[in-house]
């Protein structure tokens, strides 16, 4: 009987002690609300942040050293107070909600605006090895309508902003599955055909365990061939938290860092202390690019953010010049075969250098090898290179603005005032800093997402 | 008897419906810089052309908004300073233009009387009015900018403002399935190609944002030289019509008949346009146009040739010796080299 009393003694503690949290954590709330309201923005982002690395600390599997089960405060991991996330909606007497969730609502857009905005040298033309896991954890059904749709999903709208962003560039499918690399999707630069092989996968059920040592010697195998002044990517979705490897993957990780080729992980569940390692060595110690998922947008915003390619690393350059053709395209009256797919189409495009005719591009040209693209395809990786500025908000405090509608698209900037103060929450404006014109949020997001002009900036009659 | 059975009527019912035209949304940018139209004027010996293009839009956008009950268009104007928005008024001065939508009329039908008929469909009357008044106090303005800097066209403005507009709406119609397109209408001039360069990435972005939004871009150029490469490529990479015109008489039939083809019978209709476009690439050194050139992986700018001292010339990168020596080396051919000295042999 001894035990069990003890255990309940515990258990009243653990209340006790949980208890006594929150009361604490209620005051610093309090604290907190006296100031501007909009630091609360800032600080549900720390928080953010916070959770993310404290899921990581939390599940931990391999443990590596005891420094890195330490909390921030010192203490383990497990010590540090538990943060809820409703805990941190501070509503007024009155209760009204309307506006409050309007500002959350500009924060979240706030930070899909948000990139980095130094303009970096970037590897352009890249080729990535998507890797996706296909074992048994893919059936766990943490993720609506379970992990692996949505993964084959999200692929899916990946390949399209992938190549949309990055015209030149080249990806290839394999999967792990039943402790196999599987090569899905050759490495090429046709969109279709990975998304193709994408919708396939979808009906296939997931089986077995994942293989990390087997998927990146394939990864490696296929990225070898690929010339230096091209990057070398692996983008590993990985569910499961073990690996089923037939020898020492340290090995493999060393031999990847060899061939400059850098890794990505996505985590569905929790970390896994080999992919941070792959990780950290690929990537020459930094290791933000393990990355464990919160929910199903950071999933997609984890995606979104390998659609960008990467800054060039001082170790890792490889300027070089590239030769390329720029074919003519020609009208026919009556169709022709083409050379790449042996069909009769009207039209199409005459290699500059061997005159052979292709029908779409960009492309290789099947006779001569050389890479064939259009002007345009250049110019949409411009983007990358000459990044937009940031538009900064407009602060609150005086009330007036020069103009109640935004520059762009017209809309009057709502005003979202707190009930009881009469305070404006945000001005919601954002303001450009070359031309200052204001934006809407929408249009913020829209412009820095989509269009990458400065209408403001782009309407101006002088340089 | 199967075939007067209910069902079947029903079915056909259903079948009209979903032939019925879904709203459109119509964005005009036109370029009325005056320099450009007062050139024009001079070269055809006539004045006022600007008016007869901007008759032929008003009668264009009634037309337009005649299709459909819940068709919807805007007005965007570059002129030498910057852009405004003709239509939906811009609300700098007055207060939400939609809102006082109401109040506006009564304004302005005070002062306009004599312009536009009271008697007039409302919703014709609704844009052709504020159209013309705007384009009024446009033009008065323009006449203190006169003599002031102007280095670029300001049009790429425009179009940047018509895409965020076209999201915008879309955004907010999500419901109602609204298609879209953009109408750009420009005035040619002669000299305008050393303008162009400056607005090549932003019309290029334009045109992807363009094509991501699934909104055609359709270009109308008036004088001018036939060409006109950024546009065409835009139109081309939208699924846009570009139409060349030379003058300005009977305006309004070009715009009927080559603009209101809508987008999804593009495929099959025969466009204006077909015909080749300008694609290629001038070289960032000696600016010769490059049918096979060099790339440099980091900042992608287009060389004819090897750079001198193995560096980018535009970002400075310095390439790897060894992948330029492997270039250089290319042109020689071993067997071509076999073939001559065989030839010299047998002489």
């Amino acid at each position: 009987m001894a035990p069990k009393i003890s255990d309940s003694e515990s258990d009243a503690d653990d209340v006790i002690q949980i208890s006594n949290r929150r009361q604490r954590k209620q005051v610093h709330f309090d604290a907190n609300s006296k100031e501007p309201k909009k630091d609360k923005h800032v600080d549900e982002k720390d928080n953010h942040d916070n959770k993310v690395s404290k899921n990581k600390k939390k599940k931990k599997k391999k443990p590596q050293g005891n420094e890195n089960l330490q909390g921030a405060n010192g203490g383990y991991a497990w010590e540090d107070e538990i943060k809820r996330s409703w805990d941190l909606v501070t509503v007024d007497e009155e209760a009204d909600m309307t506006s409050l969730v309007a500002s959350l609502i500009d924060a979240r857009k706030k930070r899909a605006a948000k990139r980095n905005v130094t303009p970096y040298q970037r590897g352009i033309i890249r080729t990535l090895i998507l890797t996706l896991d296909c074992s048994e954890s893919m059936t766990e059904k943490d993720l609506r309508p379970n992990r692996h749709a949505m993964m084959i999903q999200y692929s899916i709208d990946f390949i399209h902003e992938f190549f949309d962003q990055n015209p030149i560039s080249q990806v290839g499918i394999v999967i792990m599955r039943n402790g196999l690399a599987q090569l899905v999707s050759q490495v090429s630069g046709n969109p279709q055909d990975h998304i193709d092989v994408l919708k396939k996968i979808r009906k296939q059920e997931p089986k077995g365990n994942p293989s990390l040592q087997n998927a990146l010697e394939m990864a490696r195998g296929l990225l070898l061939p690929i010339p230096s002044h091209c990057t070398r990517e692996v983008l590993i979705i990985f569910g499961s938290l073990s690996s089923t490897d037939p020898s020492d993957i340290h090995q493999t990780i060393a031999s990847l860092v060899d061939e400059r080729i850098r890794c990505k992980v996505i985590g569905l569940s929790a970390q896994v202390a080999i992919c941070k390692e792959l990780c950290k060595q690929t990537n020459y110690g930094d290791e933000s690019f393990y990355k464990i998922l919160l929910d199903e947008t950071h999933f997609k915003e984890l995606f979104d953010e390998a659609v960008i390619p990467l800054p060039v690393n001082r170790i890792n350059k490889g300027f070089t010049l590239v030769k390329m053709g720029f074919p003519t395209r020609v009208y026919e009256d009556t169709p022709t075969f083409c050379s790449c797919h042996s069909r009769l189409v009207y039209g199409g495009y005459f290699c500059p250098n061997c005159h052979n005719k292709v029908c779409s591009l960009p492309t290789v040209c099947p006779c001569c090898d050389l890479m064939l693209i259009l002007s345009t395809h250049l110019a949409r990786s411009y983007h990358h290179l000459m990044p937009l500025k940031t538009f900064n908000e407009v602060p609150v405090e005086n009330e007036n603005f020069p103009t109640d509608n935004c520059f762009s698209c017209q809309k009057t900037f709502p005003v979202l005032k707190n009930n009881k103060t009469g305070k404006l929450l945000t001005s919601s404006r954002y303001r450009c800093s070359d031309c200052s014109q204001d934006y809407c949020i929408d249009c913020d997001v829209f412009i820095h997402e989509i269009l990458h002009n400065c209408p403001g900036c782009e309407s101006k009659p002088t340089i | 008897m199967d075939a007067i059975a209910d069902p079947n009527f029903k079915h056909q019912g259903n079948k009209l419906n979903a032939v019925e035209e879904s709203p459109s949304l119509l964005t005009v940018v036109i370029d009325i810089t005056p320099q450009l139209w007062t050139e024009f004027d001079g070269k055809k010996g006539k004045k006022g052309n600007i008016l007869d293009v901007l008759k032929a839009l008003i009668v264009f956008l009634n037309a337009h908004l005649a299709f459909n009950i819940s068709n919807q268009v805007a007005v965007i104007a570059a002129h030498s300073q910057g852009i405004k928005y003709l239509y939906p008024k811009s609300g700098s001065n007055s207060n939400a233009s939609e809102l006082d939508d109401d109040h506006n009329d009564h304004y302005e039908t005070n002062t306009d009387k004599f312009i536009i008929s009271k008697n007039m469909y409302r919703r014709f009357r609704n844009v052709d009015e504020t159209l013309v008044e705007e384009l009024y106090t446009l033009f008065k303005e323009e006449k203190k900018n006169v003599g002031k800097l102007t280095q670029k066209s300001t049009l790429a403005g425009g179009m940047s403002a018509a895409l965020a507009y076209t999201d915008r709406v879309t955004r907010e119609m999500e419901t109602m399935s609204l298609k879209s397109r953009i109408m750009v209408i420009t005035c040619g001039s002669e000299k305008n190609n050393r303008e162009e360069i400056f607005q090549y990435i932003p019309i290029m972005n334009c045109i992807f944002s363009a094509t991501k939004i699934k909104c055609p871009i359709d270009v109308v150029k008036v004088g001018g030289s036939k060409e006109s490469t950024f546009l065409q490529q835009t139109t081309d990479a939208t699924n846009g019509i570009y139409l060349h015109v030379t003058s300005t008489n009977g305006l309004l039939q070009y715009f009927s008949i080559a603009m209101f083809i809508d987008p999804s019978l593009r495929q099959i209709i025969v466009k204006p346009n077909k015909g080749s476009v300008d694609f290629r690439t001038s070289c960032y050194v000696t600016g010769r146009v490059v049918a096979v050139g060099y790339i440099c992986s980091v900042c992608l700018c287009v060389l004819s040739i090897i750079p001198p001292g193995n560096k980018c010339p535009a970002c400075d990168s310095e390439f790897d010796e060894r992948v330029i020596a492997k270039l250089k080396k290319k042109p020689v051919v071993p067997r071509l080299a076999k073939k001559k000295s065989s030839g010299h042999i047998s002489k």
